[in-house]
């Protein structure tokens, strides 16, 4: 499969700081990656040097195959961002805020009305964007960040600040997005988020990536040997070792007629961040 | 470099919708307006010796319209975007530097050029001097709108506007005004703008032929609006517009 970012031996200095240390990682076109790390990690350090707002110390960083920094006017056609430092126009309407986006990017209109559809909020779009909640700002930001249905979306913790209800919104549009054959580029401090939306993941961790792989193959490659089990009779949950004595055990009590249920004891990606760092997310 | 008419025309469309609701920068517009109507009221009508004559109040709220609204607004709205991250939502969105600088610059320009008319007729000076007006005034606010961009790209925010931009408003503002006082600033005042443009306006309602009396102040006038594009190209290239 093609990469669409390229990330090699990238450092990056601020003064005395090292933000990122020999970062070397890679995104496959049409996948969702998910950039996993604490405050501080180098996250939104990351986005910032692959959307060519910052120049790496050293390193080469390829987006869509092409240097970011020779290519910056290329780039930016080709992309959606959604950052911390991302700004609307207080004074505007939710409308009127789109539309200058749609009509510097040559959206038609009705996909201004389609999105905001999407994101709810259908209602709001006579509405100044100063007085939207915290939540609606964040909402419109999405919006305006997927109007012109990018190649690539890079989004720093989208749903944040949002409900559950909205945040499964914005989930369901950012698959169809993804299935359109958007890649997506996602940092999130939920775990459920990343674990639900990504195809990969990325541990950082202090500038450097831990551990990098697909969500369900990392929680095998760190499950321990305990399997939960459940029985019929008062519903008692038991844990058995992964080996020839908890077989026999588990035997005896399907032969019983005793058991209920069994579960493997697979990490949550959280801990399995916290094995790797000994940080919690 | 890329430059696409079709977004600096969004632009500044989305310029006239904010404008209509940012009270900072209108009440800046209307100052310029609410002064030639008091000025007029108050001296307008006495055109006797000992008296200024309407050409000269004319001039005193040109000098407030040139450094308020040509210098203030275009440094007031580069400042507010980098403040509230717009502009650089902006850059991400392919709009280029000189793209989102054209759009500002046109709506400074436009709402300059349209005080300066009303102003004009404001004051009652005889119709018949419009067209020279226009285009004199218009030469003058173009090399204000690059030094107000200079002050747009220095300026953190909003706020610092004031501070950056007070050094421009003491010389632009208040040196022409008081070139009569003292031989050293009116020394100083033949070499700005504003002054000039001042100078100019007179020789046009004495019809005083080309180019005598024409040709050193038109030539300063377009050595400003030079000196400004140099000032900008160099605090733009050394300070960038989003860095």
């Amino acid at each position: 499969m093609d990469n669409i970012i390229c990330v090699k031996n990238v450092r990056k200095d601020f003064k005395e700081t090292k933000a990122l240390k020999n970062l070397t990682f890679n995104v496959e076109k049409g996948e969702i990656f998910g950039f996993l790390g604490p405050s501080g990690a180098g996250k939104t350090t990351t986005i910032k040097l692959l959307t060519s707002q910052l120049i790496p110390t050293s390193g080469e960083v390829k987006v869509f195959g092409k240097d970011v920094y020779s290519n910056k006017i290329d780039l930016v056609k080709n992309i959606g961002v959604l950052s911390d430092n991302s700004g609307m126009y207080d004074r505007l309407s939710v409308l009127d805020n789109l539309m200058l986006f749609a009509n510097i990017n040559c959206v038609p209109k009705k996909n201004i009305l389609e999105i905001l559809e999407i994101v709810g909020m259908s209602e709001s779009i006579k509405k100044e964007a100063k007085k939207l909640s915290k939540g609606m700002k964040q909402r419109l930001m999405i919006a305006r960040a997927v109007l012109h249905k990018p190649k690539l979306l890079f989004l720093d913790e989208p749903t944040a600040s949002l409900d559950p209800g909205t945040t499964l919104e914005i989930h369901k549009l950012l698959r169809k997005l993804n299935k359109e054959g958007t890649t997506i580029f996602l940092t999130t401090h939920n775990m459920q988020e990343a674990d639900k939306l990504c195809d990969r993941v990325a541990f950082l961790n202090d500038g450097e990536i831990v551990e990098i792989g697909n969500p369900k193959s990392l929680k095998l490659k760190y499950t321990n040997d305990d399997i939960k089990v459940i029985l019929r009779d008062e519903s008692k949950k038991i844990m058995v070792k992964n080996d020839t004595e908890g077989a026999c055990k588990i035997k005896a009590w399907m032969d019983s007629r005793q058991l209920l249920a069994i579960h493997s004891m697979e990490p949550s990606l959280e801990k399995i961040f916290l094995n790797l760092t000994g940080r919690e997310l | 470099m890329e430059f696409s008419i079709r977004r600096v025309n969004a632009l500044f469309k989305k310029e006239i919708k904010d404008l209509g609701k940012n009270m900072n920068i209108l009440l800046m517009c209307t100052l310029p307006i609410i002064f030639s109507i008091i000025y007029s009221k108050m001296l307008g009508g006495n055109t006797s010796i000992g008296h200024p004559e309407k050409i000269d109040i004319l001039i005193m709220c040109l000098g407030m319209n040139l450094v308020l609204v040509c210098s203030f607004v275009i440094a007031m709205l580069i400042a507010e975007e980098k403040e509230k991250n717009t502009l650089r939502t902006l850059m991400l969105s392919a709009v280029s530097p000189w793209e989102f600088l054209a759009g500002k610059a046109l709506i400074t320009l436009l709402v300059s050029v349209i005080i300066n008319v009303a102003m004009f007729f404001i004051v009652g000076v005889n119709i018949q001097y419009l067209g020279q007006y226009i285009l004199l005034t218009t030469l003058v606010i173009f090399s204000m709108i690059g030094i107000g961009a200079v002050i747009g790209i220095i300026a953190p925010n909003q706020m610092a506007t004031g501070v950056v931009g007070m050094p421009v408003l003491m010389i632009f503002y208040m040196m022409p005004l008081f070139a009569e006082m003292n031989k050293t600033i009116t020394k100083i005042s033949e070499f700005l703008p504003n002054y000039n443009l001042s100078l100019l306006l007179k020789n046009v309602v004495k019809g005083t032929p080309l180019p005598r009396g024409y040709t050193f102040s038109i030539s300063l006038i377009l050595l400003w609006i030079l000196i400004a594009a140099i000032a900008f190209a160099y605090t733009y290239n050394k300070k960038g517009l989003d860095r």
